[in-house]
């Protein structure tokens, strides 16, 4: 699985940053570099098998209070 | 460019509290509906051809902007992965449950990316192959189950008394609220005069569209076993059985939620995609796609354990999370707006 | 070329995607459910038995033949299976080690529960039921006296199968028919009890056919009446003619025949067949006592006379109406007495039609609903029009 999932890192990398770097867009380079790392991070754990924390349990966890008020009967 | 969400889950808690009024409550978030959408024309109204993206730091200056945009980012991103996650759970606990939840995530987000990549006028474009079809599949869904409906099952009106019918309300009214796009795609629109009269319009369409789907849940299964079902719909439409010949009809709402998840879900995508290269300074939002497809992949298999911590989180928590965004922070922007007099009107 | 490369992408994932045999089920993989039967054993546990279809018999040319293609004799066209476990599933389980094929719960047609499960309690068992995602709530539920295996374990003379036999015989409408989705409906409603139709296998005609030296005799599922219910436990059978006075209280009258003496000539009998009727149910709520006042109307086609009367006369019209209303009044009242002066039971959905008229009033009755109920009045009106006379007015051979 982390092969193919290397793989597929590998080949948004191909198809994207080439022409990035050729139009010296490197504003775009940083963003896209920024998101894929975010990706990277979220995923490769994923398929290495650790838990990660979902965000929703944050989300959860801030409105509580009025979410219990809202639990059905 | 017509915008349309198309909502096909009937929230279980909407009908736990409302019973058989939900249909009242849709009717009431419907109308909460239009005044966030008041509120989001309005707000875009004053800054001509821009999007919230671009608006945001002019309103609360440079960097607190960029701060609520990514909030914004953010949330399209989760609203993009909520709406994929809940298509992908129907299929795979309705339809096959062997198949990994992933593989129907990847295949969304895919989807997603490849029409981004392609624009917001394609994705209006597929809007239009595929609403008049979903129209027409609910309506006749709803004739053919005709004959399994009873009108004592949505008797007594007015059951329940005010605050569990408002508590009902407040689910709907923030899938409702999800018309916040609106803010990133009125520039876009071709037509900058009736964007009021389109988007009450779309709103009103969401809505009839959700009744027939309400009121034909209700009237066949009575309140009681509709909120024991995850999926309602589903389940009506499984009870469809005329002359021991038109039967076993599950396929169509299945064309129909996927047809018009994908289209919001794309919408969503392409809002996150758009706002990311906005606050970056980007001139092209295209590079960002495939990383954002990653995010969405990951995060749609990573937000939730199951299909019941799914419907928990979006018939509890959501709302109020989802209606800050989609009212509370417009709202406060529009005041400001109106107080420091800023923008072009 | 990163074009194309990313066209041969599109193009693998397309191929490998659009056969998408993921959670494929081929029809030569499955076996197919008709009937299920549910049991209650002895040492408490559920037994669970399936008829399935042996789909070679199905196949084939010889379907020409008779209606539905009826199965030639000798064969074998359904096998019936059965497994006790815990559970359903556990029970389920046990079944699938020994079948070669994927038990496909998608076509069932009906689910017959027995008399000792009913007594215990459905709400063990019925939840398996819910919860698949292929059973369907189009499912015709039946009780019986018998063992639910027992039953399943029949064929019919019609059609392929004993439990598509049953289907048709309830899509008729030839007793008190209900399918899961009601009984569900009625087991979750605080305003009713819910009632299951019951069946049973009994020996029905004689067979016969060239070259057949002696009649054998066969045994149909047939449905016997009704098997009512308190909360999920069975409590009580009504025979078919109580049946009938249910399903005038229930509304569901069509097509069903009454029987009714003649208002002139004594000792004979006229038929009538029910072509259309309704029942209203109107609650009167006053002073903490409740009435329940019930005005039927059916409109009435005259199948046979056995005396002279000549219906070309609208004042034995009158009279013969008024005869069928009374005829009906006695039917329901047969039933109420045994419903609800016996079993206590309210079985009607009498506590729905208050709550929908009294919404304050039910939220203090409903949890003790059943007690009122017994307690309750119930007047009834009913009137009867008689719409035709088949093809004759009057009797041909009426002396004039």
């Amino acid at each position: 699985m982390i092969f193919l999932l290397s793989l597929v890192f590998l080949i948004i990398i191909y198809l994207e940053v080439p022409p990035l770097v050729k139009n010296k867009s490197w504003r775009e380079l940083i963003a896209f570099a920024v998101f894929l790392w975010l990706g990277m991070f979220l995923s490769v754990p994923l398929v290495l098998g650790f838990d990660l924390p979902s965000p929703t349990k944050a989300i959860e966890a801030i409105f509580k209070p009025l979410a219990n008020w809202l639990k059905p009967p | 460019m017509i915008y349309a969400t198309l909502i096909l889950f009937i929230p279980q808690n909407t009908v736990a509290y409302a019973k058989q009024d939900a249909w009242l409550s849709f009717l009431i978030a419907f109308a909460g509906g239009v005044l966030i959408s008041l509120v989001v024309i309005n707000l875009s109204l004053c800054f001509p051809g821009q999007t919230l993206f671009e608006y945001l730091p002019l309103i609360l200056g440079r960097w607190p902007g960029k701060i609520i945009g990514f909030f914004y980012v953010w949330l399209f991103i989760h609203f993009c992965t909520l709406v994929d996650r809940e298509y992908c759970s129907t299929v795979v606990a309705a339809f096959m449950p062997e198949t990994p939840l992933v593989v129907f995530l990847i295949h969304g987000t895919i989807m997603f990316a490849y029409i981004t990549y392609c624009g917001l006028e394609v994705l209006a474009r597929i809007n239009q192959l595929f609403l008049p079809l979903n129209v027409s599949l609910l309506t006749i869904l709803f004739v053919l189950a005709t004959p399994e409906m009873k009108v004592v099952n949505i008797l007594p009106v007015f059951d329940t008394g005010l605050l569990p019918l408002a508590k009902s309300t407040l689910t709907p009214l923030s899938w409702f609220g999800e018309i916040i796009t609106l803010a990133v795609v009125i520039p876009y629109l071709a037509e900058q005069k009736n964007v009021y009269r389109l988007t009450i319009k779309a709103l009103f369409f969401v809505l009839v569209l959700i009744e027939i789907a309400t009121l034909g849940v209700l009237l066949v299964f009575g309140p009681t076993l509709t909120s024991s079902y995850l999926f309602p719909v589903l389940s009506g439409v499984k009870m469809i059985n005329i002359a021991n010949f038109i039967e076993r009809l599950e396929i169509f709402p299945l064309i129909v939620w996927i047809t018009s998840g994908t289209v919001k879900a794309t919408l969503f995508f392409w809002a996150a995609a758009l706002g990311s290269a906005q606050l970056f300074g980007l001139k092209d939002y295209r590079p960002l796609i495939l990383p954002l497809a990653v995010i969405v992949t990951a995060l749609g298999y990573l937000l939730h354990p199951s299909i019941i911590d799914l419907i928990n989180f979006l018939t509890q928590a959501f709302p109020f999370y989802a209606l800050t965004f989609e009212f509370i922070i417009p709202l406060l922007l529009l005041m400001v707006v109106l107080i420091k007099g800023s923008g072009k009107k | 070329m990163k074009k194309k490369l990313f066209l041969v992408l599109i193009f693998l994932l397309i191929t490998v995607n659009i056969s998408g045999c993921w959670s494929r089920k081929e029809l030569n993989e499955i076996a197919i459910i008709l009937g299920t039967g549910v049991d209650y054993t002895k040492d408490n546990k559920i037994q669970l038995t399936y008829q399935l279809v042996r789909p070679a018999a199905f196949g084939g040319g010889g379907m020409g033949g008779g209606p539905g293609g009826g199965a030639t004799m000798n064969q074998n066209i359904t096998w019936v299976v059965s497994a006790t476990g815990d559970t359903v599933f556990d029970a389920q389980r046990r079944l699938s080690q020994q079948i070669s094929r994927h038990l496909y719960l998608g076509h069932n047609v009906v689910l017959i529960l027995s008399e000792k499960l009913c007594r215990h309690g459905v709400l063990d068992v019925i939840n398996f039921f819910h919860r698949q995602p292929l059973s369907r709530g189009t499912v015709w539920v039946m009780a019986t006296p018998q063992e639910a295996k027992k039953v399943l374990e029949s064929h019919s003379e019609l059609q392929m199968t004993s439990a598509q036999a049953v289907g048709f015989l309830a899509r008729l409408r030839t007793g008190y028919v209900l399918r899961f989705r009601d009984f569900s409906q009625d087991l979750a409603s605080k305003g009713t009890n819910p009632v299951l139709t019951r069946v049973e296998l009994k020996r029905l005609g004689v067979t016969q056919g060239p070259g057949l030296e002696k009649a054998h005799h066969h045994q149909e599922v047939v449905l016997t009446g009704t098997a009512i219910f308190k909360g999920d436990k069975l409590i009580g059978w009504l025979n078919c003619p109580e049946t009938q006075g249910l399903r005038w209280l229930k509304g569901k009258v069509d097509r069903m025949g009454i029987i009714v003496p003649s208002p002139i000539y004594s000792g004979k009998k006229i038929s009538l067949e029910v072509m259309k009727g309704k029942t209203k149910v109107e609650p009167i709520y006053q002073k903490g006592k409740i009435k329940f006042y019930l005005s039927t109307e059916a409109e009435v086609d005259l199948i046979e006379e056995q005396g002279e009367e000549d219906f070309t006369r609208p004042e034995i019209i009158k009279t013969l109406e008024s005869t069928a209303a009374i005829e009906i009044k006695q039917r329901v009242k047969t039933t109420l007495d045994k419903v609800q002066g016996e079993y206590k039971v309210d079985s009607f959905g009498f506590g729905e039609a208050f709550h929908r008229k009294y919404k304050r009033e039910w939220s203090k009755l409903k949890n003790r609903w059943d007690e009122e109920f017994a307690t309750a009045q119930v007047y009834l009106m009913v009137k009867v029009k008689l719409r035709d006379t088949g093809m004759q007015g009057r009797r041909a051979s009426l002396k004039r």
